[in-house]
């Protein structure tokens, strides 16, 4: 690998600041800590790690991350490496009690200097069943979609950006494809596992030209929302509806094509004879009886 | 083919190292141990007089998220295939489980704990009142005899998303917790109506069934406020 002589050559501050704090710069001896993850995603290289001048880790390899809790403020982040091919020196501003992964990674061109992109993770209350998936474009690779469980639900993330999502919980399969493509994935289809109430970050690295593709996933649990499940609705109470025909215009027909299985359509059938014959013997002379009326009353 | 067996499994393999590695945000950091050895780097880092090493001193860069994506919001109005408007409210459930549907017509209420417009996948659940002493017959009621394929057109902040009805379904009034698929987070983006349907029994609560009406996306939510 040639000499990265790494400059980082970005613009925006990160503030971080917690709504009630106001600027980050008023610093009290007092407020929490940031926790920042520093995330080692740059191939080939074990990287050290210092934060205000004070090592943190030695040789980190691909793949590995280090925690630091860092007071709200600004701190100075260097990257580097024993063979002098990193040279990475960096300011990052957070504010307290804030989660944010610093990431070391390639741009999208090939033999591009490092660069260093902070995520801050997203940790909102999330439901019951529920799990969020933030997916980053960390890789030596051209803009991206996402496709869970195959349909596509992230489109055109490049390199430096990122995209959330709060999913259904459990286990989803999950491919990386050029953006607007429906070629051969440049990663995955991977299982990845979601347990209920976690945010997981997937740092996506690597080249899909030599197949290096890979991911690197850090999990972190979020508290409930307390929203509980509904158990019953109740609409109505005026009985002005009482004499409606409903659901008319689905034709039996229909349903049972759709659900093909027209032998659960005829029992249901048979179940509703007694209260059909019930309401023809009870019913006024406005009331009328479509043959095409399918309530479900499993 | 081969080759494409040979990368998903060593994408896997190499998938399960880390996510094991990485499953204890606090403290099972394979990359801790070496952190706390007090090793100096070599001088040349950080250091801004020399030439070489006169790294810029620049900021970290916030990502950013793709400008493609739409960030879910809360709905907060929908029409109804006759064009009828209808105000939505993120409602709650009550202590004893019940969805505290706006009471009256004026508005609808969308469960807070639901799929929002915009998210990927989940129900995203609406009820209203079919009708009320006061006011007579509601907006919702011609939810009763909605058409399949007819539009329903939901509204927030930012984002507009259309759905196309797809099937109308009469449930017993009462427990619904067997019957997750009205609101669960899992399943495809879609939006489900709930109101009272007939038959109507005072002597026995009111009406007996629910209509639970479900319209799947037409397309993607598109912004309205650019």
């Amino acid at each position: 690998m040639k000499k990265q002589r790494a400059i980082v050559c970005a613009a925006l501050a990160v503030c971080l600041a917690a709504a009630s704090s106001g600027p980050v710069h008023a610093q009290e001896p007092t407020a929490p800590p940031a926790r920042v993850t520093l995330v080692q995603a740059l191939p080939g290289v074990n990287v050290d790690m210092a934060v205000d001048g004070e090592p943190v880790a030695q040789g980190v390899p691909l793949g590995d991350v280090v925690t630091v809790p860092l007071d709200p403020g600004s701190h100075e982040l260097t990257f580097s490496d024993a063979d002098g091919e990193v040279d990475v020196v960096s300011t990052l501003r957070v504010g307290p009690s804030t989660r944010t992964d610093v990431v070391l990674h390639l741009p999208a061109e090939v033999d591009g200097d490092p660069v260093v992109n902070s995520y801050r993770t997203p940790s909102a209350p999330i439901g019951s069943g529920e799990a969020r998936v933030v997916l980053a474009h960390t890789a030596t690779a051209p803009p991206a979609d996402v496709r869970v469980d195959g349909q596509v639900v992230f489109t055109n993330i490049a390199n430096g950006e990122y995209a959330e999502a709060d999913v259904p919980a459990g286990t989803h399969s999950v491919a990386l494809l050029p953006t607007g493509s429906a070629d051969a994935p440049i990663l995955g289809p991977l299982e990845v596992q979601l347990e209920p109430r976690t945010v997981t970050s997937v740092y996506a690295y690597g080249n899909p030209s030599d197949r290096s593709m890979n991911v690197i996933v850090r999990v972190v649990r979020l508290s409930a929302d307390g929203v509980a499940a509904p158990r019953t609705i109740e609409t109505g109470r005026a009985g002005l509806a009482g004499d409606l025909v409903v659901g008319s215009r689905f034709r039996l027909g229909a349903e049972a094509r759709t659900r093909a299985d027209a032998a659960a359509v005829a029992a249901r059938l048979l179940r509703l004879l007694p209260t059909v014959l019930r309401a023809v013997a009870s019913a006024r002379p406005a009331a009328v009886l479509s043959p095409l009326r399918s309530p479900d009353l499993s | 083919m081969i080759r494409a067996v040979v990368l998903t499994a060593a994408l896997t393999v190499s998938l399960a190292v880390p996510a094991g590695v990485f499953l204890d945000a606090r403290t099972g950091l394979r990359a801790e141990a070496p952190a706390r050895e007090a090793r100096s780097l070599s001088p040349r880092s950080g250091d801004a007089g020399d030439a070489e090493g006169d790294a810029l001193r620049q900021r970290v860069v916030p990502a950013r998220r793709a400008q493609s994506q739409v960030v879910p919001e809360r709905p907060r109005a929908l029409s109804l295939p006759s064009g009828s408007r209808v105000t939505i409210r993120a409602v709650g459930t009550a202590r004893d489980g019940r969805l505290a549907v706006p009471p009256g017509l004026d508005s609808a209420g969308w469960w807070r704990g639901g799929a929002r417009v915009g998210d990927p996948f989940g129900s995203v659940l609406v009820a209203a009142h079919v009708d009320s002493r006061t006011e007579g017959l509601g907006p919702f009621a011609e939810l009763l005899q909605v058409r399949p394929g007819a539009i329903v057109t939901v509204a927030s902040r930012g984002l507009e998303q259309r759905y196309r009805v797809v099937t109308f379904r009469l449930v017993p009034q009462g427990d619904l917790s067997r019957r997750d698929w009205i609101y669960a987070a899992a399943g495809p983006h879609r939006l489900t109506l709930v109101t009272c349907a007939p038959p109507y029994d005072r002597t026995r609560g009111g009406y007996q069934n629910l209509a639970i009406v479900v319209a799947r996306p037409l397309g993607r939510a598109t912004r309205t406020d650019s």
